[in-house]
């Protein structure tokens, strides 16, 4: 069952489009990756999921429901955490935690006492006293205290130092393993690479792929570097080999796909080293992100 | 309705919750004894009353001339329309309708209340119930406020307090009517400052609007839309009696209002800050 879908989605903001007609499908237990540059629509996905704004065309179900029309009853089992989350200043971290465990049927309790002390957080302060990351760590621990069932989180990293980030990736993995579902955005490639099994990238308000992180291995380049024995030249290359730079006695290239036939030509060439490094999804999600004219979005 | 919430919108309000009952008792007892003092010398109060620019102060604050009465009760109804008075009065309301919507959305902690479970109707319904608790309160005060002034200065007339809870009740209406008007607003923009603006914009065109038109023929068609038009405190000491018409215009337009920035707030998209 997908506990996120979408279907035709889309809002605009006057003649600006902000998001194209996404067909999303987040299915259940996964920890999904959004990905895509600044601008790119995520931010008016998540909005739109949580029915914070209203689709201009188009349709979405979240566990089953309408986030427009079933907000209340739905929410009760969605987790949010915003990008640029804004708390209340004035508030402690105990009393923002209690009013917000309180609104939602003061359900929290041993919970919320274990993410506290997991997050290592210090509820006595005012929330205006707190570092960014103390804000993020008091934002997580609201996110996750009633144990959802769908968790959305906005680019939860930032301003988390790498402990504190371990500590997140532990608990969303032990939702996951719960049958929870993680929507996970971001645009830092190598934390979705590390954490998400599927991602979908977005770029201009469209969705342009949406795949399981195994399978875009897979697709991914590996970067190849061999060094030839003097002598005669080597075989032609296979067709999958992207050669970029090709001397007498060294070639250097991507390569995509299974590895056999790359193995087979090595086996036939005079090769005297060779260094097939591991797939780079860095570079694919590059070229996601580049427009059509093939620039950087 | 929920209960944590109408916790949290009165929280946030706490020191205006405790500064503007203070400053209205203040400002009351002090009226009271401005009462004695003036009462010194009826006969110079009484001719400066009739200078034609006063007599036109009077008519536009009041809704009526003082016409020769002079009883402590009747003077007495200048502090329910002093400015210091109706200024406390508006910040306390202002501060709660504009921080309750506008303010949430302005400074993104929307996204936290609005990503609960809970409605926007009931978002609306309880920050609503919430100001117009304090609202209907603060338009009482007042009377406990002179009655204090009484106990202190023991002054040698009594106030009829017969004939001023009308004006009380006038005022309740007053601002019930305007913090439906400020709730929809609050409900229809994104940053507290322009909801205040234009509230405040608002009551200022509708209080020139009223001035002008106590001397200004072509303009007394429009004194309907004045909100002091249907706050007359010295007719309603008068006839000790509540002005059921003006309550009922004042109750009507901000009823009106609220439910149509109910309606709108429902439907309206939430901005990230």
């Amino acid at each position: 069952m997908d506990v996120v879908a979408t279907f035709g989605l889309t809002k605009r903001y006057g003649a600006r489009a902000a998001l194209r007609d996404l067909d999303l499908h987040v299915p259940a237990g996964r920890l999904f990756g959004f990905l895509g540059p600044n601008g790119a629509g995520k931010t008016t996905t998540l909005r739109l999921l949580l029915g914070l704004m209203r689709a201009t065309a188009g349709r979405a179900a979240v566990l089953g429901r309408d986030p427009w029309h079933d907000g209340p009853t739905l929410r009760a089992e969605i987790g949010y955490l915003p990008g640029d989350l804004r708390l209340y200043e004035r508030l402690s971290g105990r009393e923002t935690l209690a009013f917000l465990d309180a609104v939602r049927g003061r359900r929290a309790g041993a919970e919320l006492r274990r993410l506290v002390e997991r997050f290592e957080l210090d509820l006595s302060r005012r929330v205006g006293a707190y570092s960014r990351g103390m804000k993020q760590k008091l934002g997580l621990i609201a996110a996750l205290m009633h144990r959802p069932q769908l968790l959305i989180l906005d680019e939860p990293t930032t301003a988390l130092d790498p402990l504190v980030r371990a500590t997140l990736y532990e608990e969303l993995r032990a939702a996951t393993a719960e049958g929870r579902t993680v929507l996970f955005s971001s645009h830092t490639l190598a934390e979705v690479e590390e954490l998400c099994d599927e991602v979908a990238i977005l770029r201009d308000g469209r969705l342009i792929e949406q795949e399981r992180i195994a399978v875009l291995r897979q697709r991914a380049v590996r970067h190849v570097h061999v060094l030839f024995r003097p002598g005669p030249p080597p075989p032609d290359p296979p067709p999958g080999l992207t050669v970029a730079e090709r001397r007498p006695d060294s070639l250097r290239g991507a390569w995509r796909g299974p590895l056999e036939p790359l193995l087979a030509w090595l086996a036939a060439a005079p090769v005297q080293d060779v260094a097939i490094a591991p797939p780079d999804l860095q570079d694919l999600f590059l070229a996601y992100y580049a427009d059509e004219n093939g620039r950087a979005a | 309705m929920n209960l944590a919430l109408f916790r949290k919108t009165l929280r946030d309000a706490r020191w205006l919750l405790i500064g503007v009952p203070l400053g209205v008792l203040l400002f009351d007892v002090a009226a009271i004894r401005v009462l004695i003092e003036g009462a010194r010398d009826l006969e110079f109060l009484r001719q400066w009353l009739e200078r034609p620019l006063v007599q036109l102060l009077v008519r536009t604050a009041l809704g009526a001339d003082f016409a020769g009465e002079l009883t402590p009760t009747v003077l007495v109804t200048f502090a329910f329309v002093h400015p210091l008075f109706l200024a406390l009065l508006y910040t306390l309301l202002l501060a709660m309708t504009s921080n309750a919507l506008a303010g949430e959305i302005g400074r993104g902690t929307a996204d936290l209340l609005l990503t609960l479970p809970l409605s926007r109707s009931t978002v609306y319904v309880t920050t609503s119930l919430a100001w117009a608790l304090v609202a209907a309160g603060a338009a009482w005060l007042p009377l406990p406020g002179l009655w204090l002034g009484e106990q202190i200065f023991q002054p040698a007339s009594r106030l009829e307090y017969h004939r001023l809870w009308p004006v009380a009740l006038n005022l309740m209406a007053l601002t019930l009517g305007v913090g439906g008007v400020a709730m929809a607003i609050s409900g229809a923009v994104s940053r507290r400052g322009l909801a205040i603006g234009i509230v405040l914009a608002g009551l200022l065109l509708s209080d020139i609007v009223h001035f002008v038109a106590q001397f200004w023929a072509a303009v007394r068609p429009l004194r309907v839309v004045g909100v002091m038009h249907y706050y007359r405190p010295l007719p309603t000491v008068r006839a000790a009696t509540p002005p059921w018409g003006d309550m009922a215009v004042l109750l009507g337009v901000g009823l009106a209002a609220w439910l149509a920035g109910w309606w709108h707030f429902r439907r309206r998209d939430i901005p990230a800050a």
